[in-house]
């Protein structure tokens, strides 16, 4: 999660999350580049004191700053489509989770073997034990099993929310009338948080979602008392 | 005495000659600091993490402290 000064991405759990932080890193080779170039220049334009009067058109330098742009979008761009074909693969998830967003919640059913369904609210900042994060902490977490690949689909009841967990690279919207799929697989346990990423009303920054990473058999043991109860 | 002829055409263009040369040199120097300090040291970061890592070991680590909703300490009762 993030803390306090945080500037970049959040250290990644799933390796999807992995590869798009690889990426940032090189588009901003590029940005950098661009940047450094072009502010150099433009700083050198406060001391210029010469001009050419008779000066119509350069066709190099014209030909020089179409193809350098047109080849630095290709360095861009072949990472690029590669990371977003990766984050497309079909795979077999051994776990479906349905989550539904509400004014202002978010509903999770896991209904593969036991029909286990939940709200998820906030914790009020009233209510937050010492150690708890305020507007990030929930009553009922969602529980997943590491090491697993997991789907989730995502729908809504009232408005459009979006469903996000930075740390695993995951952001969908949760559209009324409409299921959209997300795929991931954590590679480390731990606590992952969200926040509701699509305006949908007045405690849209009050929904917050926390995944809980557990062990497969944690999460199986999990899951039957949850059923059962 | 003869000086030089001072150089009286060009003084633009060579201007802009120069000033290009130096900001390709900054630029790539610019990415060149960033690839050192930045990027190749995270990817290392990574590397050296996940090589020996025992996810199982850092989960009952994690549950010990308390910190899990679905799972309780070892000698906690459920």
């Amino acid at each position: 999660m993030p803390t306090w000064g945080h500037l970049g991405l959040q250290d990644s759990a799933s390796p999807l999350m992995e590869q798009l932080i690889f990426f940032h890193d090189h588009a901003m080779v590029v940005l950098i580049l661009i940047t450094t170039l072009v502010g150099y220049m433009m700083s050198t334009l406060f001391f210029n004191t010469f001009t050419n009067r008779f000066l119509l058109e350069g066709q190099t330098i014209e030909i020089v700053w179409t193809v350098l742009p047109a080849l630095i979008l290709i360095f861009i761009a072949l990472p690029s489509l590669r990371l977003l074909y990766l984050l497309d693969e079909v795979n077999n998830p051994s776990v479906t989770l349905k989550t539904i967003g509400h004014q202002w919640y978010w509903s999770y059913e896991y209904s593969d073997f036991l029909q286990v369904e939940f709200d998820s609210y906030m914790i009020p900042s009233n209510e937050l034990p010492e150690d708890g994060f305020r507007l990030l902490d929930v009553d009922n977490r969602t529980v997943l099993p590491m090491n697993t690949q997991i789907r989730v689909l995502i729908s809504a009841a009232d408005v459009i929310h979006s469903w996000t967990v930075p740390a695993l690279g995951v952001k969908a919207d949760a559209i009324p009338g409409r299921l959209n799929q997300v795929s991931f697989l954590m590679n480390r346990p731990g606590l992952f948080y969200g926040q509701c990423s699509e305006i949908c009303g007045a405690n849209h920054s009050f929904m917050p979602i926390v995944i809980e990473s557990v062990s497969v058999n944690s999460f199986l043991n999990w899951i039957s008392s949850s059923s059962e109860a | 005495m003869v000086i030089a002829k001072p150089v009286m055409r060009g003084l633009l263009t060579a201007q802009i000659k120069k000033h290009i040369i130096i900001s390709g040199i900054l630029s790539f120097a610019a990415v060149g600091v960033w690839k050192t300090m930045v990027q190749n040291p995270r990817k290392q970061l990574y590397a050296d993490f996940y090589k020996e890592y025992d996810a199982m070991a850092e989960f009952d680590r994690i549950r010990n402290l308390g910190l899990f909703q679905s799972c309780r300490p070892d000698g906690e009762e459920e």
